[in-house]
């Protein structure tokens, strides 16, 4: 399963880095927020226990332990408003006033934990309690005070923060995606003007919305780069049929000179054949230069734009009638495996010449008795063309070598060729977005043409 | 036959070639060597066929033979260029030519390409069937015999026997059987032709006195009466 396709795209990961960041910082203020309100609040605890335990020691002063004990009753009266809690103890432990359970008397501060029951002053949960103890002559004392009010300020605050920290994450997170999607949606104009580009229509621009920002800039890059790439072609194009036209003239007129020679000639043996010779050489250069600019100008896409829906399967049956007799006089023997109806959007003239080329290859590099198979068949999601021997088959080492230009293997060197059939297989292939890949047929060499399912859009079945 | 050509071609060796060959073989051949000179011409006169180089100063040749036809003028038109690929192909046949010849070329191509266009008969004059001295091709019922004797053909090799048949008298190239056979724009490596003619052969001469089909040395094959 695929995510959707702005879940990968690089604005929405920089909007999530963003998503957080923004959370790293709010849990940041919160906890700075947190640590000094909790610290005044208990600050202010301890300031009023303190100052609760003075008035009480003043009292004992003036009153010794009666006069304290009454006054602590006094204040916890049940329903009293103090959430105080006092201890007040004789020297041998025994609790005289408070709410506390006995204790061992301490001096100084202290920090504990007591439950209390249900009442409207305790919930019945352990409630932190912060301390101070004194040393009378004859007892003891504990005044402290309910750190409760801190904490629960403390829950409020965490719950507050969860909060905005889910609001936080969820707000950058959707203002990514809005702003990712529609910047994608411009990129994404970008690049399938580009993929456009690449199938060979090279007057197709990038849109460009003319507000200034950075897309725009880099659209407006794009298509001056765009219109350099489409000068370059056309030059390329240019120098190419100037070559044809500058060094195949003069070659032709050497053709015809040498053609005028051997008509004048007449009936002669030696000459004759020197002129035979020359002729034939004459023209297998020129072979290998038309071979050369066909490969470019396939190269080059333009003929892209005169595809149409080729039936591949028609188009190997013609191939197999036109070289099964060929391959039968050279001891070999054509055989077809042709599925029928397969088909693919492309150029009739050059598919049928890719055909050829294979089925030629086949039949000029094998020796005689070689089995030689065509098949076209539906494969994974597109259509496999496949032309395959029992000969001698290539080593692996020059199994990609063979679709380069002008490369010959050592056994092939002598049979006379150009070295540029499968090089023109190949880009022949490629133009129709198809692969190409040599393979060990077990004996012999199997090449096999993968189109995939892009090469057939529109096409589809031919019947 | 002799037939009125117009060449029009710039580059003076070529057009040198193509006319003097053309006038050797019994042609009357006008000259023109840019575009202006050949849309006059080729408006102004009458030919029987017109040689058109694709590539020409002023007007070029497409261009030409655009005007032409637009003219109404119906003159077979070969198309002459440099390049060779198949869109100029298809560009020369939109454009109202006939037949097409990338440069360089034999002359023996040139010729045979020319009678072919020439003659070619009117549609309208289709005929039922075909007859080269005893043999006989039924178009209709698709038979082919000789001497009353029934020859079975493979339907590649009736196409290429009807090809032959029709031009009967004419010398067919290599080039021209794979353009019009087997629909072929490119040159094979192997003798594809020539192994087809000899299997017909084997099948309308072998067994009879006299060869109908003829090859001709250099050029391609002719199938006509023996003489």
């Amino acid at each position: 399963m695929r995510l959707p396709k702005y879940l990968s795209s690089t604005s929405f990961r920089i909007a999530v880095a963003y998503a957080g960041l923004f959370a790293a910082s709010v849990v940041i203020l919160f906890s700075m927020a947190y640590s000094l309100i909790s610290r005044e609040m208990e600050q202010q605890v301890r300031v009023g226990v303190e100052q609760e335990s003075r008035l009480l020691d003043r009292a004992y002063q003036d009153g010794g332990l009666s006069n304290l004990a009454n006054m602590i009753a006094d204040r916890i009266v049940p329903g009293g408003r103090s959430d105080n809690i006092y201890l007040l103890q004789d020297a041998t432990g025994t609790v005289i006033a408070g709410n506390l359970p006995s204790m061992a008397p301490f001096v100084g501060w202290r920090e504990f934990e007591i439950q209390r029951p249900s009442t409207k002053l305790g919930n019945g949960k352990a409630e932190s309690i912060v301390a101070v103890g004194s040393q009378l002559t004859d007892g003891s004392l504990v005044v402290g005070g309910s750190l409760r009010g801190v904490n629960e300020v403390q829950r409020h605050l965490l719950k507050t923060l969860n909060w905005t920290l889910g609001l936080t994450v969820l707000l950058a997170l959707t203002g990514g995606i809005v702003m990712g999607r529609a910047a994608l949606r411009r990129v994404e104009a970008i690049s399938r003007a580009t993929c456009d580009i690449i199938r060979g229509n090279l007057s197709r621009r990038v849109p460009v919305r003319g507000n200034g920002d950075e897309l725009d800039e880099l659209a407006v890059n794009i298509n001056h780069m765009l219109a350099r790439i489409e000068i370059l072609m056309g030059n390329l194009r240019q120098v190419t049929n100037d070559i044809a036209h500058d060094l195949r003239t003069p070659l032709g007129r050497l053709r015809q000179r040498l053609e005028k020679a051997r008509n004048r000639a007449g009936q002669c043996e030696e000459e004759c054949q020197v002129l035979d010779t020359a002729i034939e050489e004459t023209d297998a250069i020129l072979q290998t230069f038309a071979a050369l600019l066909r490969i470019a100008e396939v190269e080059a896409g333009a003929r892209k734009q005169r595809f149409t829906d080729v039936d591949l399967s028609g188009l190997a049956e013609t191939i197999v009638e036109a070289y099964e007799t060929v391959a039968e006089d050279n001891g070999q023997k054509l055989t077809a495996a042709i599925d029928a109806g397969l088909g693919c959007r492309g150029d009739r003239d050059l598919l049928t010449q890719m055909l050829a080329n294979l089925v030629e290859n086949a039949i000029r590099h094998t020796p005689s008795g070689t089995a030689i198979g065509i098949k076209v068949a539906r494969a994974a999601g597109g259509v496999l063309v496949a032309v395959g021997d029992d000969g001698p088959g290539v080593h692996v080492a020059d199994r990609d070598k063979i679709f380069r230009r002008l490369y010959r293997t050592q056994q092939s060197r002598t049979t006379p060729g150009t070295g540029l059939g499968l090089s023109l297989v190949k880009v022949i292939a490629e133009l129709h977005e198809a692969t190409v890949a040599a393979h060990d047929n077990q004996p012999g060499l199997r090449v096999e043409v993968s189109f995939p399912v892009a090469a057939m859009q529109g096409g589809h079945e031919i019947v | 036959m002799s037939m009125k050509i117009l060449v029009i071609e710039d580059d003076a060796a070529t057009l040198e070639y193509v006319a003097a060959g053309l006038a050797e073989h019994g042609h009357v051949v006008d000259r023109a060597a840019d575009g202006g000179e050949g849309l006059l011409l080729a408006a102004g006169e009458v030919y029987d066929v017109m040689v058109v180089d694709r590539r020409l100063p002023g007007v070029d040749g497409l261009s030409i033979v655009k005007t032409v036809r637009g003219a109404g003028v119906k003159t077979p038109v070969l198309f002459l260029t440099t390049m060779g690929s198949v869109d100029d192909r298809v560009e020369g046949l939109e454009a109202g030519g006939d037949d097409y010849l990338a440069k360089p070329f034999a002359f023996s191509e040139l010729l045979a390409r020319v009678h072919a266009l020439a003659r070619r008969p009117p549609l309208a004059a289709e005929q039922a069937t075909l007859r080269v001295a005893d043999l006989e091709m039924d178009l209709v019922r698709r038979t082919v015999s000789r001497g009353g004797q029934v020859i079975d053909l493979q339907p590649r090799e009736f196409v290429l026997l009807e090809y032959l048949m029709r031009n009967a008298g004419r010398v067919v190239t290599r080039t021209m059987l794979l353009e019009r056979v087997w629909d072929f724009h490119f040159d094979p490596k192997t003798s594809v032709v020539e192994t087809h003619i000899s299997r017909l052969r084997t099948k309308i001469d072998k067994p009879f006195e006299e060869d109908l089909i003829h090859t001709v040395r250099g050029a391609g094959y002719s199938l006509h009466a023996p003489s």
